[in-house]
């Protein structure tokens, strides 16, 4: 392994730990075989960018912690969101049924029903995002549906108001009064 | 509509990309972070991607033949959701940066396109500067392919094969594509049989099968109830299916009849 990809695998080893923790100092991420310097290098360059802050100073012994903004969203977003993986599924399948959207969304932590993705899909659908590849025929075949208006990998979500928010484009679409 | 949430991660090519991402994650220190998942068109490797890709919140990309250098990085770029900036170098330090700071797997589709040193070579250096999982996921002959570059070669954790549809994925897949129809035995391994391992095809008879149960107001379907109805197969109409010719072009299947009255004279 080459200096640059140990000192990258290093970063990223401590990186994950340091995301469950409420507070950590370069004692915490020693490891057998990783000297001090590189491991209070790797932090003073994270305090630098931004992606860790100095929560306290014991003596000579500087305590971190994430910043309190990055940590929510980062806890967040850890496991995904029923939205996040019907989007992401849409995406890369193409041409889904609510089923397929389902079926592809669930993990081990979350679910996502077919009604619920069927909402999606129609919400998705009015809002101008996918449109209808095959009609449903009721009581025997669901429709199918293809996606038209890939904005990006951040899932465009309802909102109860008025309409629909796409943090990707940043743009706000309204849904008709019927399907409020 | 059923309100348990269907899930595909019993299939067994779903466990498996799940499983090695899993391994590769976790893996020890000094061991490669790199591997590849590779099978036939059609055994269901892109919709394991993702599975996968939702089971972990990866990054995932799926390639074209057509892209170059550029292009790719462009492309995983706005997968990562950040701007790129103008040449490769700067764009490659982009991606990795990201990479680390976020510690979600990068998962790469049809890499068999990657196949000339110059693509491979920038996954490698992607990889090198970040250390984060990468998977790629490819045709049948990707790991043959990639024993040409001994450097990325060598970086590889695990090689897993991907495996057809068998009669115990087609049972799981009729139980979601199918739900609410009993599929008789005898039906599925039919359609086990005419899917030639495609989980794709598979999964578009049990629906099928659930429509013509349901079309006759029958909630179980065998073979006879299938009766003579074509098999999605994949493969390209033939005049023993000849009414999927005459919906699409009559025109087409007037000549064909045409043209079958003048040989049998």
């Amino acid at each position: 392994m080459t200096v640059r990809a140990e000192k990258a695998e290093i970063e990223r080893r401590a990186w994950k730990i340091i995301q469950s923790l409420e507070e950590f100092d370069w004692h915490t991420l020693s490891e057998p075989g990783i000297p001090e310097w590189r491991i209070k290098d790797i932090l003073r360059a994270w305090e630098r960018e931004g992606r860790i802050v100095i929560s306290r100073v014991d003596g000579r012994r500087k305590w971190f912690r994430l910043p309190a903004d990055v940590d929510a969203t980062r806890r967040a977003e850890v496991g995904g969101t029923p939205h996040g993986n019907m989007w992401r599924t849409i995406r890369r399948e193409k041409d889904v049924s609510a089923l397929d959207v389902a079926a592809h969304s669930t993990s081990s932590t979350v679910s996502v029903t077919e009604e619920e993705a069927q909402r999606y899909c129609t919400q998705l659908m009015k809002a101008g995002y996918l449109k209808v590849t095959v009609k449903a025929v009721v009581g025997q075949r669901a429709a199918r549906y293809r996606l038209t208006d890939d904005t990006g990998p951040e899932a465009p979500r309802p909102r109860r108001i008025t309409g629909i928010v796409d943090p990707n484009s940043r743009t706000f679409r309204p849904l008709d009064e019927a399907l409020r | 509509m059923d309100d348990t949430p269907p899930t595909l991660a019993p299939l067994r090519n779903v466990a498996a990309l799940i499983g090695l991402v899993d391994r590769v994650i976790n893996r020890d220190l000094g061991l490669p972070g790199m591997a590849t998942f590779h099978g036939p068109s059609g055994w269901g490797k892109t919709s394991a991607v993702t599975i996968a890709a939702n089971e972990f919140q990866a990054y995932s990309v799926q390639m074209k033949s057509v892209w170059n250098q550029t292009f790719l990085c462009r492309q995983i770029l706005f997968e990562l959701g950040v701007k790129p900036k103008a040449t490769i170098p700067v764009m490659v330090e982009q991606i990795a940066a990201q990479l680390v700071e976020t510690d979600r797997p990068l998962i790469i589709d049809d890499a068999q396109y990657l196949a000339n040193k110059r693509m491979i070579d920038m996954i490698r250096d992607i990889y090198e500067s970040c250390q984060t999982t990468v998977i790629l996921v490819g045709e049948q002959d990707l790991p043959q392919t990639l024993t040409r570059w001994e450097n990325v070669h060598g970086r590889m954790y695990d090689w897993v094969e991907a495996v057809p549809c068998d009669v115990a994925d087609a049972r799981f897949l009729a139980g979601v594509y199918g739900h609410g129809v009993t599929i008789a035995d005898d039906l599925l391994e039919k359609i086990v049989v005419v899917a030639g391992g495609s989980a794709r095809h598979v999964a578009k008879n049990c629906s099928r099968a659930r429509e013509i149960a349901l079309g006759k107001g029958r909630d179980a379907i065998d073979l006879s109830l299938w009766g003579k109805q074509p098999f999605f197969t994949g493969d390209l109409p033939t005049s023993a299916n000849r009414a999927s010719v005459h919906r699409l072009d009559p025109a087409a299947a007037r000549r064909s009849d045409a043209a079958a009255r003048r040989k049998s004279a």
